[in-house]
């Protein structure tokens, strides 16, 4: 398919235009919003508990924090989390099915017999058990911690394209000629997995992003920073949910569901595009 | 006696929002109680899509957008879905499935794929029923009754073609359309298959054929008249032999004479003697879907359709032979 | 060598392999790590020793002694693996002197009666409408199915918990917001109990079965659409057979592949339920453990990883044997799976 073909596709796809339009808003209002809106998040100075008001477009907290703020200062760090891990777990998930799948026989076996163990380790209570190691933790180290837990089915499916590709005529002629298999890897299979890679991405962001909500829930996320996560630390510390306190835990949740299923809805919308058994019509 | 089968003007589409693939254009045909009808052309030519209007199979994308399908008079057009389903296919026109190879349910035994099968048509049998039934048309046809104990991957390549053939023609259907049975099997496996469909005719367990190939050496075998088919039209229909060694159309006579061709290297190249590529389905061209590879094309070709001719027991649509005549 | 029993080795192989990783990696990572619990542990007795210097002494010898870091690291090993092979996984500190074990043993039931029916239904529901859905492809039902999944796919169990907490409980009043029973009954065959532990688990349980719901529905969807697409639903179609048993062959067929997905992604859905018990303080080991992080008791940590990994692994072991009987081409050796 040609590039502008492509594009015209895409845009034709109401999965994808609904997908990326609500990412982008989302994006852009943690991007502009903290410059508009330069309340401190972790200012405890306001009343406690208070409506929504036009002071506090989204009311305070429990302790006194502008809901807003939070939110504001959350939806960046979020994306900041999300995008971290992925771009980790996409090394090292491509790293692990690209060696499998080319160097094949006893490689094969064990690094895909590990990255199954890997898959059948319940993350969540991985990720509590090394972060109660760490006293302090930044955002990056939990981003770091996400993104090695999070590998393995993608280095499955990689695997699995790996080794579909390799029976390819192109590859088999680089073969012939000479080139080692890890040039053949980068130059001649990944690109042909760009719409797998693209669609992984965006999986591994919003699966980040929500784990590090369900880490930072049970109170082992970052120690410093606002995230989406920390929002729901203090939401469940506070008991907001029974004391009514909806202006705070209402549009947070609203707010990372959004994030993590318009970015579903754009890897669903590649696959519909690009994988013709799928499309509709 | 009127003919088993009878397309009339047949127009079929495949309509998407991506555009229109014209994959019938004018099709008519008639298959005779007691013939084989073998439809030859490249892929790409529309022959399964033929097929599938043939059963009035057509479902979105692929419209009907214009003719009839008369099956004994009765317009199989105008008949539901699903009451086709349930009188007309498997019972009366049955299809032997193209890539037999996934054609049968990969997590069902042989003998519940037939229970199924039959008892749409038949719910007044019991299992046991069915599964004598089975075994006894297994038996008459000198198949292996093990098979109907085994899954579809149990079975290898040839034996999974003929147990499919089995099934389609459990019910006695009138009419038996077989779209490449043969394509993906090796020659010694092929001749079983055709050797089986012939037999399953002149047992009259079916009354006609209709066999779909790319290969005019196949269909040689088995045929007893012959459809030729090129850019979702035919372009000349006849008995098998006259066909075959007098061919009138100018792309019936290249198609043949790539094959009968005794030297095996000139064989080998096939249609590559045919200069030039079938043309695009999406965007047809105006006359003579042939003129442009024609080597005999005149002007006249490329601006006008041509007619249907008869010349004794044949039909043509070229204006060489005088389809032009209006 | 019988498939079969050749199939039955291999996961035997895998399963101890991966659950000696396992235990290396819990032996390892508080060993190796700089700043680790054990140390922080120790300077938070040093900061609380003021008030109550006994119980300090007490609880620091319980930790050196479980860790023994004063042997070499080989004999700790050995400790360690002849400890976890008794089921001595430590003293929590939190709920001192009250052993791992013991705590986490009367709460893993709670959290299994949560999760098992919840995570079964859910994906039994999900297969269900997402074949019904690829089935009326592109139609509104289809749409609104598949938006649906979308979102609930992307809801967390503990996030979903707060909208039925706030709506059901909180606004409107017909379900509790706290617990897994009534304050003053005690745990037991009593119609009373049972019938206010119900009451407490109806919206813990929903939450798990309606956002697994969208994650199962989301995946059978796409799975059913090449099944319809698939050339034995075709051949099946075109022999007449009706399509309510063309429904059925797809979700027959698509089980099967899902089976592997239901125990894949059961590592994912235990931490998701874990954190579930603790937006509605049901008495699981997720509420345990939530206690627990909140004084970084290690101890108690670790043993819950011990316990619900080794509980997530036999659960895989289970189902890949049952996926081995379901599967024709497992059980006669044609597919090695």
């Amino acid at each position: 398919m040609r590039f502008p073909r492509i594009v015209s596709e895409l845009l034709a796809n109401k999965k994808f235009v609904t997908g990326i339009s609500v990412f982008l808003a989302v994006l852009i209002i943690g991007a502009v919003g903290p410059l508009l809106y330069p309340v401190d998040p972790e200012d405890m100075s306001f009343p406690s508990s208070m409506p929504p008001c036009p002071e506090h477009p989204l009311g305070t907290d429990y302790v006194g924090r502008d809901v807003l703020a939070q939110l504001l200062r959350g939806i960046l760090s979020s994306l900041y989390v999300g995008f971290l891990a992925g771009v980790v777990a996409l090394a090292i998930g491509v790293l692990v099915g690209a060696v499998a799948a080319m160097r094949g026989g006893v490689v094969d076996e064990g690094l895909m017999a590990f990255t199954n163990a890997v898959l059948l380790m319940p993350t969540t209570l991985v990720l509590i058990l090394i972060a109660a190691l760490f006293k302090t933790r930044s955002i990056e180290l939990v981003a770091l911690l996400i993104g090695i837990t999070s590998w393995p089915w993608l280095a499955r499916v990689v695997r699995g394209e790996f080794l579909s590709l390799k029976e390819r005529d192109f590859v088999y002629m680089s073969l012939l000629a000479g080139d080692r298999w890890l040039s053949i890897s980068l130059f001649d299979l990944l690109p042909n997995m760009a719409t797998y890679i693209a669609m992984s991405f965006a999986e591994l962001v919003a699966g980040a992003i929500l784990q590090e909500a369900g880490i930072s829930f049970i109170g082992l996320g970052p120690t410093e920073g606002v995230t989406l996560g920390r929002i729901f630390f203090w939401i469940q510390t506070n008991n907001a949910v029974i004391r009514g306190l909806w202006w705070w835990w209402l549009p947070t949740t609203v707010v990372i569901v959004a994030i993590a299923a318009s970015l579903v809805l754009v890897s669903i919308s590649l696959d519909e595009v690009f994988n013709p058994r799928l499309r509709g019509g | 006696m009127p003919p088993l089968l009878k397309l009339d003007d047949v127009y079929a589409q495949y309509i998407t929002r991506y555009g229109t693939v014209y994959a019938v254009n004018g099709v008519s045909l008639e298959i005779g109680e007691g013939e084989i009808l073998g439809i030859v052309g490249e892929s790409g030519c529309g022959k399964s899509t033929l097929a599938r209007v043939m059963m009035m199979n057509v479902k979105p994308p692929l419209h009907l957008v214009r003719g009839r399908v008369l099956l004994q008079g009765v317009e199989l057009n105008r008949l539901p879905r699903d009451r086709l389903k349930r009188e007309v296919w498997g019972k009366q026109v049955s299809l032997v499935p193209q890539s037999v190879m996934n054609a049968l349910n990969p997590t069902m035994r042989v003998r519940d794929i037939i229970r199924d099968f039959v008892k749409v048509h038949n719910p007044e049998l019991d299992d046991d029923e069915v599964y004598s039934m089975a075994r006894d048309r297994f038996e008459e046809l000198g198949l292996d009754i093990r098979a109907l104990d085994l899954y579809p991957f149990e079975l290898s390549g040839g034996m999974r073609q003929r147990v499919a053939i089995a099934i389609a023609t459990l019910l006695n259907p009138k009419l038996l359309i077989a779209d490449e049975p043969t394509s993906a099997l090796d020659v010694s496996t092929q001749k079983v298959v055709l050797k089986l469909l012939k037999r399953l005719w002149n047992e009259g367990i079916v009354k006609s054929i209709v066999f779909i190939t790319h290969d005019i050496a196949v269909v040689r075998q088995i045929a007893t008249r012959i459809a030729v088919m090129y850019a979702g039209k035919i372009v000349e229909v006849g008995p098998l032999e006259e066909v075959i060694f007098k061919p009138l159309h100018p792309y019936t006579e290249l198609l043949i004479s790539s094959i009968l061709t005794p030297e095996p290297e000139v064989k080998k190249r096939g249609l590559v003697e045919i200069r030039g590529a079938p043309p695009d389905l999406r965007t047809p061209p105006r006359g003579c879907p042939f003129a442009e590879r024609c080597p005999y094309a005149t002007d006249r070709c490329r601006r006008e359709e041509p007619r249907p001719v008869v010349i004794g027991s044949r039909l043509i649509y070229c204006h060489l032979r005088g389809g032009g005549a209006a | 060598m019988h498939p079969i029993t050749k199939f039955l080795l291999r996961k035997i192989l895998f399963y101890t392999a991966t659950f000696i990783i396992m235990l290396v990696i819990t032996f390892v990572l508080p060993r190796a790590i700089p700043g680790n619990a054990v140390l922080m542990q120790l300077r938070q007795f040093m900061r609380t020793a003021a008030t109550n210097p006994e119980a300090i002494e007490e609880r620091y010898r319980a930790l050196l002694s479980y860790f023994g870091l004063d042997k070499p690291l080989w004999e700790q090993f050995v400790d360690y693996l002849w400890r976890v092979a008794h089921g001595d996984l430590g003293v929590s500190i939190t709920f001192f002197p009250k052993r791992v074990s013991d705590l986490i043993f009367s709460s893993l039931p709670w959290s299994l009666a949560l999760l098992v029916p919840a995570y079964t239904a859910s994906w039994f529901v999900g297969n269900v409408l997402g074949t019904y859905a690829a089935h009326r492809r592109n139609t509104a039902i289809d749409n609104a199915l598949f938006s649906t999944f979308v979102v609930l796919s992307q809801v967390p169990y503990f996030i979903f918990g707060f909208f039925l907490l706030a709506t059901f409980a909180v606004q409107m009043r017909i379900f509790p917001t706290y617990g897994g029973w009534d304050v003053g009954l005690v745990p037991s065959l009593t119609w009373d109990f049972i019938r206010s532990y119900l009451h407490h688990y109806a919206l813990p349980f929903l939450s798990i079965f309606l956002t697994g719901i969208g994650v199962w529905g989301t995946g059978a969807r796409t799975m059913a659409i090449y099944e319809f697409g698939s050339d034995y639903m075709e051949y099946a179609d075109s022999m007449g057979v009706p399509e309510s048993r063309l429904l059925r062959y797809a979700f027959k067929n698509i089980l099967v592949p899902q089976i592997t997905g239901f125990s894949m992604q059961l590592g994912f859905a235990v931490g998701g339920a874990l954190l579930t018990e603790i937006v509605f303080s049901y008495p699981g080991v997720g509420w345990l453990l939530y206690r627990g992080t909140i004084t970084q008791d290690y101890m108690l940590i670790q043993g819950s990883f011990i316990v619900v990994a080794s509980s997530v692994l036999l659960a895989n072991f289970i189902t890949d044997i049952l996926y081995a009987v379901i599967d024709p081409r497992i059980r006669k050796g044609y597919v090695s799976a």
